[in-house]
C-alpha cells in the first residue's frame, strides 16, 4: 500500500488509529503488528512470507546471540544473522545483475550463456533487512537486550509507516518506544502538520517535477540540448528530495500519530557546501548505518593490518580513510540498485569524499560560501545523471552533453516551453522549500508568539495557529485532489 | 502560550478525523451514491472484489481500483482538477500521458505521437505481415474485377507540427508509418491514395482538424474526399466530386471533443465545428442488409450504412471504414449509386457476404494511420 494513497489515508489510517486507541495498551503492539503485515500485503500478499520469515529468522537468531556463552560462538551467530538477511537481498535484488554480467564475461570465451531464475523484488527489502542487522548488531554489542518477544521485534522491523522507504530506525531508538511510549495531543497533532507537509511535497512538488525529468530522461538522449539536459537534472533533483524527504515525513508523522518518534533522515541537504556534509544531511539514516556497520568495522579492521605510519609517502589513516570510503560508497551505490550506474554513483561519491579529506576541503573552506555550495551542487547534478539514467553508455552521454558535447543544438524556444505556470511555481517553491527559508519564517512567527507584550503575543500565537492549522488542511485537500485525479505514482525510493 | 497551543493542537486533531474519516461515514450512511464512470473512462465501474484465499496476490489491486472508483465526489474532483487546477491555473495537460498540449489551443494524442515520433516501432517482420495482409485483400478484389482503394489518412502531428509543443521530436529515419507506405506503394494491386500530400496542399483553404479531437473536420473530410475521388476517378470517369461550390459550411462552438472529453475538460474548453449543407442532396438512405459485425466488435447499431443515388450510370462502392470516415461521409454519398459502409475497425477484413450481394465495381478501404498495426493485431493505444 502507498501512503499517498487514498485508501491509505481514507480507510488504513482511520481504522488503524481506531483499532489502535480503543485497544489495551497490551494489544496496541499486536494490532499495529497486523496493521503492517496487512499495509505490506497489499504490495503483493505473496511478499509478506519474506517478511514474516525475515522477522522470524532475526528473532531465532537474535534469541541464540543472547544464549551464546562464549564470544565466538555471539560473533558466528552475528555473522549467521547478517548472512541470513544478507543473502534473500542478494538473491531478489542482485541474481540478475550477477548473471547478465557473467554471461557477459562468459560470452567472451564463446560459451553459451546461463540460465539463472531471477525473483521479484519484495518492496522495501532493502530496508527491513538493513534494520534486522541493526537489531543482532545492537544484540552482539550488548547495546540493547535480546529480544523475546517475537511480536516485539516484528513491530520493529514492519512497522509499517516506515516499512518501505525507511527511515532505517536503530533499535535501541526503538526499543524504549515499544512499551513505554504515551502520545500526547500535542505529538499527535505535529504528527499531522508532518504527513501533511509528507504528502504535499510528494503529491504536489515531487510528482509535478517527475514529469519533465521523466520525460527528458526517458526519451532519447542524443535528442537533449544543454540547457535542457540541465533543466533535466535540476528538476530530477528536486524530484528525488521532495519525493524521498516526503515519504520520510509521512513516516515520521504517522509514527508521531502512534506515539513514536522515527529518526530524521534529512536535514536541508542542497544547502551542503561539501559531500561530506550533503552525506551529513542526505538519508541520515542509511549514512549513519553504513557509517556505524559498515565504514567504522572497516576503518578498525584495516587499521590493525597497516603497521607503518606511511605507505608511499601517505598518512596511514589516510590510507584507512581511502579504503574504508571506497568500499563504503561502493556498497551504497549497490544497495541502491543492482546496475553499474548506481555503482558509478556511489564511486563519485566516494571519490570526492576522499579528496576532500586529503586536502579539497581545507581548500574549500577558504573559498567564499556561495562558491563552496555551487561546488557541492554541481557534482550532486553530475552524480544524479548516473543515478537516473537506465545505463551506464546513457548517463556519459548525458553528462557530456551538460557541457555542450554530443547533444542537439540550442533551441531556447524549445527550452522555454517546457515552463507553463505549473512548473515554474513548482521549481520556485522546491528551490526555496529545499533550503531554510520556510523554517526561519515560521521562526520568526513563532517568536512572536513570545512577545512580551500579553495582547501582542496572544493574537500572533492565535494567528500563528490558525495559518497552521489552515495550510495543513489546505495541502492535505489539494493532495487528495491530485490523488483522486490519479497523479499519484510510487515512491522512486521503494525499488531499492 | 502552552496552553493556546493545546487547543489548536486539538481542533487540528478533530478537523483531521472528521477529514480522513468522512469516506467511511459516508459509507455507512450514504450521503453522496457512487459516481458513474467518467465519459473519458469508457468504462463501468470496478466491483468490490470477492475475497478468495486461492488468488490473494490479486486481491489488493482489485480493491484499490474499487475503492478509488467509489470515492465521494470523485468525477467532480477529477473535472475540478482537470480543468481549472490543471488546465487554467498551470497550463498544463492534467494527463501528460494521455494528451499533450500543443500551442494556441491545439492538443494532441500521447499514444498517437509515439507512432509520429518513431517511438512506437514495429519490426521488419511485423511492416511486412501488414503489407501482405493489405496485398491478399487486394488480390482477393483483384480476382473478382473489383478496385481495390485504400487511403491511411494520417495523425495530425503530420499535418498540423506547428502547432506541437517546441520539445516535441521526431527520431531521425522513417517511422513504421513511412515503411509501410513505401512498401504498399510499390504493390500495383493496390491504390493507394495519398492522404498526407492531399492534406498538406489543403491547408491553406483552412482547418482540417479539430483542436481538441484528433478527427479532421468537415473541411479536412473535404479534402480526403477530393483526393479519394481525384484517384478514383482515373478509373471511372463518371464519377463527379463535388466541388466547394456545391456546399456551404456552417460554423458553431461546441465543447471541447475527444481529447478534451480524455481530460474530463469539456466545460472548460471550446471548439469550433463545421457543419456542411449541400445544396442539392441526392443520396437518401438505403436498405440495409443486415451484415453481421464481428461479435467483439463495440458498436454493433454502427455497424452498417447504406446510402442511394437515382443515377445508374455511376458505380457502386463498398466502403470498410472507421470513425475517420464520419468527415468524408456526407461528401462521398452523393458519388455512387449504393454505397455500402461497414465500420470494421482494428480489423478492416473482407467481408465475403457484403461483396457477393452488392457486387461492387470497387472497394474502398479507409484505415486511420494509428490503426494500420491493427491489421496484424497490434494495437497502438
Amino acid at each position: 500500500m502507498f501512503v499517498n494513497s487514498l485508501l491509505f489515508l481514507y480507510l488504513f489510517l482511520p481504522v488503524t488509529l481506531f483499532f489502535v486507541y480503543i485497544s489495551s495498551s497490551k494489544l496496541k503492539n499486536i494490532f499495529l503488528l497486523l496493521a503492517s503485515f496487512i499495509f505490506y500485503a497489499w504490495g503483493g500478499v505473496s511478499n509478506v512470507f519474506v517478511l514474516v520469515a525475515s522477522t522470524l529468522v532475526n528473532w531465532f537468531i537474535g534469541l541464540s546471540l543472547g544464549k551464546a556463552r562464549t564470544a565466538r560462538l555471539r560473533k558466528t551467530w552475528l555473522v549467521v544473522g547478517i548472512l541470513m538477511n544478507i543473502l534473500p537481498l542478494l538473491l531478489f535484488k542482485y541474481t540478475g545483475f550477477f548473471r547478465d554480467n557473467l554471461n557477459v564475461l562468459i560470452s567472451l570465451f564463446g560459451l553459451s550463456p546461463l540460465w539463472i531464475r531471477t525473483y521479484a523484488l519484495p518492496l522495501g527489502i532493502s530496508f527491513y533487512s538493513f534494520k534486522a542487522i541493526t537489531y543482532l548488531v545492537s544484540v552482539h554489542r550488548r547495546e540493547t537486550p535480546v529480544q523475546r518477544n517475537y511480536a516485539d521485534l516484528a513491530l520493529y522491523i514492519s512497522f509499517f509507516p516506515s516499512l518501505l522507504a525507511g527511515p532505517i530506525d536503530r533499535y535501541r531508538n526503538f526499543l524504549p518506544q515499544l512499551h513505554d511510549r504515551v502520545p500526547t495531543v500535542e505529538q499527535f497533532a505535529s504528527g499531522i502538520r508532518r504527513f501533511a507537509i509528507g504528502l504535499g511535497k510528494k503529491v504536489l512538488i515531487a510528482n509535478s517535477l517527475a514529469v519533465v525529468s521523466d520525460e527528458l530522461f526517458n526519451g532519447p538522449v542524443s535528442n537533449l540540448s544543454t540547457p535542457l539536459a540541465w533543466l533535466g537534472v535540476i528538476c530530477y533533483a528536486l524530484q528525488i528530495y521532495y519525493d524521498f524527504s516526503g515519504y520520510t515525513d509521512m513516516a515520521i508523522g504517522v509514527g508521531r500519530m502512534f506515539g513514536f518518534e522515527l529518526m530524521e533522515n534529512f536535514n536541508f541537504p542542497y544547502i551542503s557546501k561539501s559531500i561530506k556534509e550533503f552525506w551529513q544531511r542526505w538519508h541520515i539514516s542509511l549514512s549513519t548505518w553504513l557509517r556505524d556497520y559498515l565504514f567504522l568495522p572497516l576503518a578498525y579492521s584495516t587499521s590493525r593490518k597497516l603497521k607503518k605510519e606511511r605507505y608511499f609517502s601517505i598518512r596511514v589513516d589516510q590510507i584507512i580513510y581511502m579504503i574504508a570510503t571506497s568500499i563504503t560508497f561502493l556498497v551504497c551505490g549497490f544497495w541502491h540498485g543492482a546496475a553499474w550506474n548506481f555503482i558509478v554513483w556511489g564511486l563519485i561519491h566516494g571519490f570526492l569524499l576522499i579528496l576532500e579529506q586529503l586536502g579539497l576541503g581545507r581548500l574549500l573552506k577558504k573559498l567564499y560560501k556561495p562558491l563552496r555550495h555551487l561546488y557541492a551542487l554541481f557534482f550532486l547534478l553530475i552524480s544524479w545523471v548516473f543515478f537516473r539514467t537506465v545505463s551506464l553508455p546513457d548517463a556519459f552521454h548525458y553528462t557530456g552533453i551538460l557541457f555542450g558535447i554530443g547533444g542537439k543544438p540550442v533551441d531556447w524556444l524549445m527550452f522555454l516551453e517546457y515552463f507553463n505556470t505549473g512548473l515554474i511555481l513548482t521549481i520556485i517553491f522546491a528551490i526555496l522549500g529545499s533550503t531554510k527559508i520556510f523554517s526561519i519564517v515560521a521562526g520568526w512567527f513563532r517568536k512572536r508568539t513570545n512577545d512580551p507584550l500579553m495582547a501582542l503575543r496572544i493574537a500572533s500565537s492565535n494567528i500563528y495557529e490558525l495559518i497552521s492549522i489552515f495550510l495543513v488542511i489546505l495541502i492535505l485537500a489539494a493532495s487528495s485532489l491530485f490523488m483522486v485525479a490519479g497523479t499519484n505514482n510510487a515512491f522512486i525510493y521503494f525499488k531499492f | 502560550m502552552k496552553r493556546t497551543h493545546h487547543i489548536y493542537s486539538i481542533i487540528l486533531m478533530a478537523l483531521f478525523f472528521i477529514m480522513i474519516s468522512f469516506v467511511m461515514i459516508n459509507d455507512l450512511f450514504h450521503f453522496y451514491s457512487p459516481p458513474q464512470a467518467l465519459v473519458m473512462e469508457k468504462r463501468n465501474l470496478s466491483r468490490k472484489p470477492i475475497f478468495d484465499i486461492n488468488k490473494l496476490d490479486f486481491y489488493p489491486a482489485a480493491y484499490n481500483r474499487y475503492y478509488d472508483d467509489r470515492f465521494p465526489f470523485r468525477t467532480k474532483l477529477i473535472s475540478y482538477y482537470a480543468g481549472v487546477v490543471s488546465l487554467k491555473f498551470f497550463h498544463r495537460s492534467p494527463y501528460p500521458d494521455k494528451v499533450e498540449l500543443g500551442r494556441e489551443g491545439w492538443m494532441y494524442f500521447v499514444s498517437e505521437g509515439a507512432l509520429y515520433k518513431g517511438k512506437f516501432t514495429l519490426s521488419n517482420d511485423q511492416i511486412g505481415q501488414i503489407v501482405t495482409e493489405i496485398h491478399n485483400r487486394a488480390v482477393y478484389y483483384h480476382d473478382k474485377g473489383i478496385k481495390f482503394y485504400m487511403a491511411i489518412p494520417p495523425v495530425k502531428q503530420e499535418i498540423y507540427p506547428e502547432y506541437l509543443p517546441r520539445n516535441y521530436y521526431k527520431l531521425p529515419g522513417k517511422n513504421t508509418t513511412e515503411k509501410i507506405l513505401d512498401l504498399i506503394r510499390k504493390d500495383t494491386l493496390v491504390n493507394l491514395v495519398d492522404m498526407k500530400s492531399a492534406l498538406l496542399k489543403a491547408k491553406k483553404f483552412g482547418r482540417l482538424y479539430y483542436k481538441t479531437d484528433n478527427h479532421w473536420n468537415a473541411l479536412g473530410g473535404y479534402y480526403g474526399y477530393r483526393a479519394v475521388m481525384d484517384r478514383m476517378k482515373q478509373d471511372f470517369p463518371s464519377l463527379h466530386p463535388l466541388e466547394t461550390s456545391d456546399f456551404t459550411m456552417q460554423t458553431k462552438v461546441v465543447k471541447g471533443k475527444n481529447m478534451a472529453e480524455n481530460m474530463n475538460v469539456t466545460d472548460y474548453v471550446q471548439e469550433e465545428d463545421l457543419i456542411p449543407h449541400l445544396k442539392l442532396e441526392r443520396a437518401k438512405e438505403g436498405k440495409r442488409k443486415g451484415y453481421k459485425p464481428r461479435p467483439t466488435f463495440p458498436y454493433p447499431q454502427e455497424f452498417e450504412i447504406v446510402r442511394e443515388v437515382k443515377n445508374s450510370g455511376i458505380p457502386i462502392v463498398v466502403i470498410i471504414r472507421d470513425s475517420y470516415f464520419y468527415g468524408m461521409m456526407p461528401y462521398i454519398i452523393e458519388n455512387f449509386r449504393k454505397t455500402v459502409i461497414l465500420y470494421d475497425t482494428f480489423v478492416y477484413g473482407i467481408f465475403d457476404d457484403a461483396i457477393r450481394i452488392e457486387k461492387p465495381d470497387l472497394v474502398f478501404y479507409m484505415i486511420y494511420e494509428p490503426h494500420v498495426p491493427n491489421l496484424i493485431g497490434i494495437d497502438l493505444w
